[in-house]
C-alpha cells in the first residue's frame, strides 16, 4: 500500500523534464522564460475538471423544496424547479446538469452500507477498493475518474504548454485514512493537501520578493541537481532486494520536483489573499471560501487539469458551522448543537434538525461555489477566446447519498462551460443509470474516448452490468 | 475446515505465537483472509516495493515447507532499504543544526512533511514508505525553515560569521566562504553518518561555486548577508535531501559481502545508526561515535551498555513515549483527547518504562479514573482506562464496544478481524447500540461479532461520547464471556477482569514484542522466511530472563546477532 500526497503528477509526460530544459534554455540561459505567450493553438480549448465532494449528499426529506421539484422525468430547469440548496447557483441554470436517481451499484454490490472510507473509495471510482482494513489506507484497482481525467488532458489532450499539475486533490482538514476519494493511476490512496495555508503554499509558493524567490528556486535546483546526481552513485553500492525501485522513485521524485520548480519559476501567479483564513489545523468551515479562492487563482493561473475539493471535511465530522446559526430564523437550540459541535452526528439521524443542519450546510457552499462561478464567467481563460467557466466541468457530488448513510438515489449536480461536450440546463431522471456510466459520461463530457469506467469488485473481476456506456441524452454529441 | 482452509489460516498465524493460533482457528471468521504482512491488515507493500508480506494469493508458492520453495532459498527476511521517517527526518536535523527539540519549529516540522501511512502503529516501515516528488518537496520546505530558524536572530554578516564557527583571522577578518564549505563538510560528516569521502567534500566545493556563479549572474553582492545565507540554505537542502541522510544506507562492514546471498555483518557505523535510531529516534551520539572509533560495536556488551544509557536519556524516553502513544492509537482517534488526558498518558507510559515495571502493569497497574459525576477513583486499569485511551477509540455514533473491542483484538492483541463485511452484514443504522450489541449476538453476525463486541463491551461503563466512568452503565449486561485469542479467554465484567487477562497472558506480551521487532528490522514480518523463529526466540529470551519490563525487551533485541546483520 503507498500513498500519495495531494499532487498526483507533475511533469507527468516522461521526457517533460528535459523537453522543459530545452524549451527554456535552462542549461545555457537559466533565466529565460519560457512562459509568454501561452496562448494555445485554436480549436483546442483549455478544458478542466473540477470535482467537489461531499460526504453525505441531500436529506431524503423534503428534496422537492431543498433539491429539485421532480426527480422523474427529464425536463428543461426553470428556476421554480430549483430548491433552496441548488437556489444560489440559479444564475448559471443553463449550464446545469442536475441528476436524480442514480444507483451507485457498486456499493449496491458491495454492501458497505455505512463505512465512510469504503464508500468514499468508491464514488468516483465506480470500483470496490481491494480488500482492506477498516481504518487503513485503501486501495483501488486503478484511477479514480478526477485522476483519469486530469492525466488525459494534460498528457493527451494536446494542450500546447504544460500544466504543472494534472491532478489535485485539497481539502479544508484531512484525517488521512478516512479520506479515500482520489486514487493514482497504481490504485494508491491520494491524500490531500490539506489547510488553506498548506494548499497556498504548495501551489503558490512564497510570497517573498519575486526575485528572492527566483534565486531560492534555482539555488534549489542546484541543490536537486547534485542531490540526483549522489543517487547515482549510491545506488551502485545498495544490496537491498528493494533498492531498485526505491531509488527508482527517489529519482523521479527528484526529477519531478525539479520539473515543478523549473515551471513555477517561469510563471507568475499571484497567490490569493488569504487573510483572515482559519490555521491548517484548525476545524472551521470557513476554510471553504479561501479555498474555493485558490481553486480559481490556480485555474485562472492554468496549473492544473483537474482539482477536486474534500469539501468540508465531512468524513471526520470535524469543521464546525455554528456560524449558519441564525438565533431568530432557526431558534432551535439541537440544530445549533449539530451545527457547531458534531456535524458528523447529524449523518446518524433523520429528524428535522439534522435535515435542516445538512440543508443550510449545503446551501451555504451552493453560495460560495456561486461566488466562484461569477468569477470564472467573467475571467477570460487562457486562450483568450472563452471564459474559464466555458472551459470547465464542475461535478458536486457525495460519497453516500442523503445525510443518512443511504446509497441509492443519489442526487449530483453538474456544472458544464459551453466548450465542453455536456448539455446543461436539464434535469435528468437516470433511473436505470449507474455510477459508473456517469463517469463515463463526465469523462466523455471532457473529450474522452472512454466508453466505460470502474466496475471491478474486490478480487479485480470487472462487472460487466455496471457499466451502459455514457448517457447519451447527457451529451452534446 | 478442509485442508485449504488450514493452510490459509496457518498463513494467518505465521508471526504470531503458537498459541495466538488458537484464536484464530474460529470457525467461519478468517476464511478467505491471507494477508499477514502488516499487522493493521494493511497490504504491506502494494506497488511491490520489495514487499515482504505475501500480498495475497501471490504468496501461496512460498509457504514454509513448500515444496515450490528452493531447498537452498535463504531463510531470512531481506532487510529493506529503509527511510528515516518523518520525526527521525526532523529530529536529526534539528541535531545537526543545534536547534531545540521542543522549538516551536522543531515541532511544527512534522506537521508540515508528506504524511506517511501508518503499520500497525509504526511509520518506520520501509516497505510503505515510496517516495514521492511532494515528499522530498516538503524536505526541502522543512529544510529552508530550519536554516531560516538555526540563523533567526543572525542581522550582520559577523554575527552568521559566528553563527557557522568561522574565526577571524590575524587581520580580525572573517574568510566566510572558506568558513561555509567548513560548515558544509562538518554538516556532511555528521548527517551521512559515516566516514566522509574526499569525493563529498568537492561536492560541497562545487555548490557553492554553482550559487557564486548564481548570485553573479542575477547581480547580486556575493558578500551581502543575503548572499552568505543563500549559500548555507543551499548546502542544508543538499544535505537533508541527499539519499546518504534520508535513507538508511548500509553496505556492511569492510569485507563483508563477498557471497552475494550470505548475510552480511554491519560496520560499527551502521551498528551505531541503527542503535540510535531504534532507541532514540535520532543521529548517533558521540559515546556511539566513539565507539564507531574503536569498532567496539560489535560486541553485544558493549551495545546492551549503550542501550541502557540511551533508554535513561531524555531522546530515549521521548521515542518510547510516543512510540507507545502511536501503537495505542491515541493521536488517530476521532475523538481528541484532551491535553492534560493525552500529558497524563505519556506520564503513566513514562512511569511504566522507566521505573522498569512488569509487562502486565500496563493493563493493570491503578490508576486515577474521573467518573461522569465529577469524582474520581483510583482503579486497576491501567491503560485501558486512561481517558486518553479509551476517547481515542470512540468513533461516535457509532457504538464503542465495536470501536473498542476491534482495537484491543487487532492491536493490543495481534489478531486478525475479516477484511470485509458479509454480503448479508446488518444495517443497523436505526437501532440503539443496545439493539445492535443484541443483534450481533446472533448469527451470521455473531461468528465474527462476539469477538470484538464482547472483548468491547469490556469498556461499557467508559462512556462512547464522553469517555468519562460510569457505574450505572451496565445496558450491554453484567459479564461478558471473552472468545479465546490466544490464551486471552473468560468471563470479564469490566476493564479490570480485561486488563487482568490480558496482563497474565502469553498473547499480550508476545504481541508487545511483535511491535518493538517490527520497529528494529523497519519492515512487516514473513513468518515464511524466519520471523517466526526469531521474534519466537526474542520472547524467550525476555520472559525468560525474569524481567518483563520493557527495557529488558529493547535489551534483547539490539543484543541480538540479527540486529547487527544486513540481510541481502
Amino acid at each position: 500500500m503507498t500513498v500519495d500526497e495531494g499532487i498526483t503528477s507533475v511533469g507527468s509526460k516522461q521526457n517533460r523534464r528535459k523537453f522543459l530544459k530545452a524549451a527554456s534554455g535552462l542549461l545555457a540561459a537559466p533565466f529565460l522564460s519560457f512562459r509568454a505567450p501561452r496562448a494555445r493553438a485554436a480549436g483546442a480549448p483549455p478544458l478542466r475538471l473540477m470535482t467537489i465532494m461531499d460526504s453525505y449528499g441531500v436529506p431524503t426529506t423534503n428534496r422537492g423544496e431543498t433539491w429539485i421539484d421532480s426527480a422523474v422525468g427529464d425536463y428543461a430547469l426553470t428556476n421554480d424547479s430549483l430548491g433552496t440548496i441548488l437556489a444560489p447557483l440559479s444564475s448559471y441554470r443553463d449550464n446545469m446538469l442536475v441528476i436524480s436517481g442514480l444507483r451507485l451499484d457498486s456499493a449496491i454490490v458491495m454492501n458497505d452500507a455505512a463505512t465512510h472510507d469504503r464508500i468514499t473509495g468508491q464514488t468516483l471510482t465506480g470500483s470496490r477498493l481491494v480488500d482492506s482494513v477498516t481504518g487503513s489506507a485503501g486501495t483501488q484497482h486503478h484511477a479514480s475518474v478526477d485522476v483519469h481525467i486530469g492525466k488525459y488532458l494534460s498528457d493527451d489532450y494536446g494542450l500546447t504548454f504544460p500544466r504543472i499539475y494534472s491532478h489535485l486533490f485539497l481539502s479544508d482538514y484531512s484525517e488521512a485514512s478516512k479520506t479515500t476519494f482520489c486514487f493514482n493511476e497504481q490504485g494508491s490512496q491520494i491524500r490531500s493537501i490539506s489547510g488553506v495555508g498548506n494548499i497556498v503554499g504548495t501551489l503558490f509558493g512564497s510570497s517573498e520578493d519575486a526575485n528572492a524567490v527566483l534565486l531560492d528556486t534555482r539555488a534549489q535546483q542546484l541543490a536537486l541537481d547534485l542531490v540526483h546526481e549522489r543517487l547515482q552513485s549510491v545506488r551502485g553500492e545498495l544490496v537491498n532486494a528493494n533498492a531498485a525501485t526505491v531509488m527508482d522513485a527517489y529519482e523521479s521524485s527528484v526529477d519531478e520536483l525539479a520539473t515543478e520548480l523549473e515551471l513555477r519559476a517561469n510563471l507568475q501567479c499571484t497567490p490569493p489573499d488569504i487573510t483572515g483564513a482559519p490555521d491548517n489545523g484548525a476545524r472551521n468551515a470557513s476554510s471553504t471560501p479561501f479555498i474555493f479562492a485558490s481553486i480559481y487563482q490556480a485555474f485562472a493561473c492554468d496549473l492544473a487539469s483537474s482539482i477536486t475539493y474534500a469539501i468540508g471535511g465531512e468524513t471526520i465530522n470535524q469543521l464546525k458551522y455554528q456560524f449558519l446559526y441564525d438565533q431568530e430564523a432557526h431558534n432551535d437550540e439541537s440544530l445549533l448543537d449539530l451545527l457547531k459541535k458534531n456535524f458528523h452526528a447529524a449523518s446518524h439521524r433523520n429528524d428535522p434538525a439534522a435535515d435542516k443542519a445538512h440543508e443550510l450546510v449545503r446551501t451555504y457552499q451552493a453560495g460560495l461555489l456561486a461566488e466562484l462561478l461569477d468569477k470564472m464567467s467573467t475571467t477570460p481563460d487562457i486562450d483568450g477566446s472563452s471564459t474559464m467557466l466555458d472551459n470547465t466541468v464542475i461535478f458536486v457530488t457525495s460519497a453516500m447519498s442523503n445525510n443518512t448513510h443511504k446509497r441509492g438515489d443519489y442526487c449530483h449536480l453538474l456544472l458544464a462551460g459551453s466548450n465542453t461536450n455536456l448539455r446543461g440546463g436539464f434535469h435528468y431522471d437516470c433511473s436505470g443509470s449507474t455510477n459508473n456510466d456517469l463517469l463515463t459520461t463526465i469523462a466523455g463530457g471532457l473529450t474522452l474516448p472512454d466508453t466505460s469506467f470502474g466496475g471491478y469488485d474486490a478480487s479485480g473481476t470487472r462487472l460487466e452490468q455496471l457499466n451502459h456506456g455514457p448517457i447519451t441524452k447527457m451529451l452534446k454529441a | 475446515m478442509n485442508h485449504s482452509a488450514q493452510d490459509r489460516i496457518w498463513k494467518l498465524c505465521r508471526g504470531l505465537l503458537p498459541v495466538a493460533c488458537s484464536a484464530l482457528l474460529l470457525p467461519g471468521c478468517y476464511t478467505g483472509l491471507a494477508d499477514v504482512a502488516g499487522s493493521d491488515g494493511s497490504d504491506g507493500g502494494e506497488g511491490g516495493v520489495g514487499s515482504s508480506g505475501d500480498g495475497g494469493e501471490q504468496g501461496e508458492g512460498s509457504e514454509s515447507g513448500d515444496p515450490a520453495r528452493p531447498a537452498e532459498e535463504p531463510h531470512f527476511v531481506p532487510t529493506p532499504l529503509a527511510r528515516l521517517t518523518n520525526d527521525e527526518f526532523v529530529n536529526s536535523a534539528a541535531t545537526l543544526l543545534g536547534l531545540p527539540k521542543d522549538s516551536e519549529l522543531v515541532v511544527g516540522a512534522v506537521s508540515n512533511l508528506a504524511s506517511e501511512p501508518d503499520v500497525g502503529g509504526l511509520s518506520n516501515d520501509a516497505n510503505n514508505q515510496l517516495l514521492t516528488h511532494v515528499g522530498i518537496s516538503a524536505y526541502s520546505t522543512v529544510a529552508r525553515a530550519m536554516t531560516d530558524a538555526f540563523l533567526d536572530d543572525v542581522t550582520t554578516v559577523d554575527a552568521l560569521a559566528t553563527r557557522i564557527g568561522c574565526v577571524e583571522d590575524a587581520a580580525g577578518a572573517y574568510d566566510l566562504p572558506g568558513c561555509t564549505r567548513d560548515f558544509g563538510a562538518t554538516l556532511v560528516g555528521k548527517a551521512f553518518r559515516r566516514e566522509v569521502m574526499e569525493q563529498e567534500l568537492s561536492n560541497i566545493e562545487s555548490l557553492v561555486d554553482q550559487v557564486d556563479e548564481l548570485l553573479l549572474e542575477h547581480e547580486q553582492d556575493p558578500e551581502a548577508l543575503d548572499s552568505h545565507i543563500l549559500r548555507l540554505r543551499t548546502i542544508v537542502r543538499y544535505v537533508l535531501l541527499s539519499a546518504d541522510f534520508l535513507l538508511l544506507v548500509e553496505r556492511g562492514a569492510p569485507g563483508e559481502g563477498d557471497d552475494p546471498k550470505a548475510p552480511i555483518r554491519l560496520s560499527s557505523a551502521e551498528i551505531a545508526t541503527r542503535l540510535a535510531y531504534f532507541l532514540t529516534g535520532t543521529l548517533p551520539d558521540q559515546a556511539l561515535l566513539a565507539d564507531v572509533e574503536e569498532d567496539r560495536l560489535a560486541d553485544p556488551s558493549v551495545r546492551l551498555e549503550h542501550a541502557q544509557r540511551l533508554l535513561s536519556s531524555e531522546a530515549g524516553r521521548l521515542m518510547f513515549t510516543q512510540t507507545l502513544s502511536s501503537w495505542l492509537g491515541v493521536s488517530g482517534g476521532q475523538v481528541d483527547a484532551d491535553a492534560a488526558a493525552a500529558a497524563a498518558l505519556s506520564a503513566f507510559i513514562d512511569d511504566w518504562f522507566t521505573e522498569q515495571r512488569p509487562f502486565a502493569a500496563l493493563y493493570q497497574a491503578p490508576i486515577s479514573v474521573e467518573h461522569v459525576d465529577g469524582t474520581q477513583t483510583e482503579e486497576p486499569f491501567g491503560v485501558l482506562g486512561m481517558r486518553a485511551f479509551v476517547a481515542s477509540h470512540s468513533s461516535y455514533p457509532t457504538p464503542g464496544f465495536i470501536t473498542r473491542g476491534v482495537f484491543v483484538v487487532e492491536r493490543l492483541l495481534c489478531s486478525h478481524l475479516p477484511s470485509d463485511i458479509p454480503a448479508d452484514a446488518l444495517d443497523g443504522e436505526e437501532m440503539t447500540p443496545v439493539e445492535v450489541f443484541e443483534e450481533h449476538a446472533k448469527q451470521p453476525c455473531a461468528t465474527c461479532h462476539v469477538i470484538f463486541d464482547n472483548y468491547g463491551a469490556a469498556f461499557q461503563r467508559f462512556g462512547t461520547e464522553t469517555s468519562l466512568y460510569d457505574l450505572s452503565a451496565t445496558e450491554l449486561g453484567s459479564s461478558f464471556e471473552l472468545p479465546a485469542l490466544g490464551d486471552v479467554s473468560g468471563p470479564v465484567e469490566g476493564v479490570a477482569d480485561l486488563g487482568l487477562a490480558m496482563g497474565n497472558s502469553e498473547q499480550a506480551p508476545a504481541c508487545m514484542a511483535e511491535l518493538w521487532y517490527r520497529k528494529a528490522v523497519r519492515r512487516s514480518l514473513d513468518a515464511d522466511k524466519g520471523d517466526d523463529e526469531a521474534l519466537g526466540q526474542l520472547i524467550n529470551t525476555w520472559q525468560g530472563s525474569g524481567d518483563t519490563s520493557m527495557k529488558s525487551l529493547l535489551q534483547a533485541i539490539v543484543a541480538s546477532e540479527d540486529f547487527i546483520m544486513l540481510f541481502p
